[in-house]
């Protein structure tokens, strides 16, 4: 089974501090897992401050230059503190040539201020990940669902949106984005239920789905076997996997 | 590839969450292509009623065209023909009982459950708990997960029963390593463990020996549990434990395991 014949893409995972990305390489190899988008969501909670946000930042480009082939940078953000969240964008993406922007549960997905990050994303090019789920308990803070996102991807039609979590979203939010084709969707978090996968490519197409893991949280395996263990072609799961992340990170042609 | 033991499944549909792995010819071919040479299934329709018996005598029919599976049967404690249900399982060969205290209304109360679990524990058979079959947070049926450390404590008040606790997770599993170490009759199955290389921090914090190699079929895809092991890294006799050997001793099962390689 391993190594797949192409190398895949992680779009969705987190470090603690700059060593956590010699474990994901590591980890990775042994599933061939080589690339691996990060964002550093563990700094100021719920809500974080600019400093906090920058701290974070700081600690993922320091995981980059540990791992430069490996890592792909987020910039994480508040955008509750919208002129700094911006100048943090504009700092990490054109300064320091990160990929994307990660966006958490500090204020809604629809909220202005979230609009006016996804617009300076888009100008930069780079795609957001913003996390979303339909929870029946445990919510937290200003936790957006894919309708929130669905909004947000009609707001900025010149963005790419990464929902995370399509299984947090279930069939409901799978139909919610599914009529916004700027607005993609991550395979992470949640248990790896059968049927989920197959569900959200037939609502959204091959291309519109992303390997992600959530590592180090979860394991690189659980949320792979969602996409090797679905009923979907083996051009499907290679999009998934890897070509759909080298399309919207501009990574070139996938091998 | 290692041939394995999943110690822990169901056979039947969810009505909430449709799985194509649900029916035996789909979770057979599943587990086939995983290298799982015995597959201990409970009924999943027995979750949803309080008597569990025709679920069990349906499971027991089905289970004959397959020898991969090995049936165990549900079992409510709490109902007037405990007794009579687990006399069921042992006469029909079941591998163990699995309880669902969560889905069928009752605490795990020692006192309460006595008679039942004298006859339990005249059976031999392995009581299994399922602490969780869903993600709550995403429950379409409300129902509250049991805490691992009332199941924990059950296990405790009787020690001559074999216990395996089932679905519980990472930050459940490692905080129970204590007590499973001091009860010396309770076993950890893996379905739920998540996290990156969890088996590999586990096997250092639980007894190598208690852990069960589990997929919870039809609700997850098998290869979950298959890849969690590639991530780990772990030592041979180790992982021969996790797949099967764990679970021959604990369910007296007779599955010949084949040579081992990294792919788990």
């Amino acid at each position: 089974m391993f190594p797949l014949p192409y190398p895949v893409i992680d779009i969705h995972t987190h470090v603690r501090s700059p060593e956590g990305a010699d474990e994901l390489v590591a980890r990775g190899a042994r599933l061939g897992i080589t690339r691996f988008g990060v964002s550093a969501v563990f700094v100021g909670g719920d809500d974080p401050t600019p400093e906090q946000c920058r701290q974070g930042n700081d600690c993922v480009l320091a995981a980059r230059d540990r791992q430069p082939e490996a890592v792909l940078p987020f910039c994480y953000v508040n955008p509750r503190h919208t002129a700094e969240a911006l100048a943090e964008l504009d700092r990490c993406i054109a300064g320091h040539g990160m990929v994307g922007v990660k966006l958490w549960i500090a204020v809604k997905a629809f909220d202005d201020r979230t609009v006016a990050v996804a617009r300076r994303a888009a100008e930069h090019g780079v795609p957001v990940l913003h996390h979303a789920w339909y929870k029946v308990v445990d919510g937290r803070g200003e936790e957006s669902t894919p309708a929130d996102i669905a909004e947000l991807g009609r707001r900025v039609p010149e963005a790419t949106i990464i929902m995370a979590h399509l299984l947090g979203g279930g069939q409901r939010g799978i139909a919610d984005i599914a009529p916004c084709p700027n607005v993609m969707a991550d395979c992470c978090g949640g248990e790896p239920e059968v049927g989920r996968m197959e569900e959200a490519v037939a609502a959204l197409g091959p291309e519109r789905v992303l390997y992600g893991s959530d590592a180090a949280g979860r394991s690189f395996a659980t949320q792979l076997a969602k996409v090797l263990g679905a009923l979907l072609s083996d051009e499907a799961k290679r999009l998934i996997l890897s070509g759909n992340a080298h399309r919207i990170l501009s990574l070139g042609t996938a091998p | 590839m290692t041939r394995a033991v999943d110690a822990s499944s169901f056979l039947g549909q969810w009505p909430f969450r449709p799985s194509w792995l649900a029916q035996a010819e789909a979770l057979v071919a599943a587990a086939r292509e995983q290298g799982i040479a015995a597959c201990l299934v409970a009924p999943t329709a027995a979750l949803l009623v309080d008597d569990p018996s025709a679920a069990n005598a349906a499971l027991c029919r089905v289970a004959e065209r397959w020898p991969e599976l090995r049936p165990v049967a549900m079992w409510n404690p709490s109902m007037p023909n405990a007794a009579a249900v687990v006399s069921a399982a042992a006469e029909s060969g079941a591998a163990a009982v699995k309880l669902a205290p969560n889905y069928h209304r009752y605490e795990l109360d020692p006192v309460a459950l006595g008679p039942a679990l004298d006859a339990l524990e005249r059976s031999g058979l392995v009581a299994c708990i399922q602490l969780r079959v869903e993600d709550r947070r995403q429950a379409r049926l409300l129902c509250p997960d049991v805490a691992i450390d009332a199941a924990l404590s059950l296990a405790q008040a009787r020690p001559a029963i074999r216990w395996m606790l089932c679905g519980a997770r990472t930050n459940e599993l490692h905080a129970a390593a204590e007590r499973v170490d001091a009860a010396g009759n309770v076993w950890l199955g893996l379905s739920n463990a998540d996290g990156l290389a969890c088996l590999e921090a586990l096997a250092g914090t639980v007894r190598p020996d208690r852990l069960l190699f589990a997929t919870h079929m039809p609700f997850f895809y098998p290869q979950a549990a298959r890849f969690k092991l590639v991530e780990s890294d772990l030592a041979a006799d180790v992982r021969e434990a996790l797949l099967w050997r764990n679970a021959c001793e604990l369910f007296g099962l007779d599955v010949a395991p084949q040579e081992g390689g990294r792919d788990g």
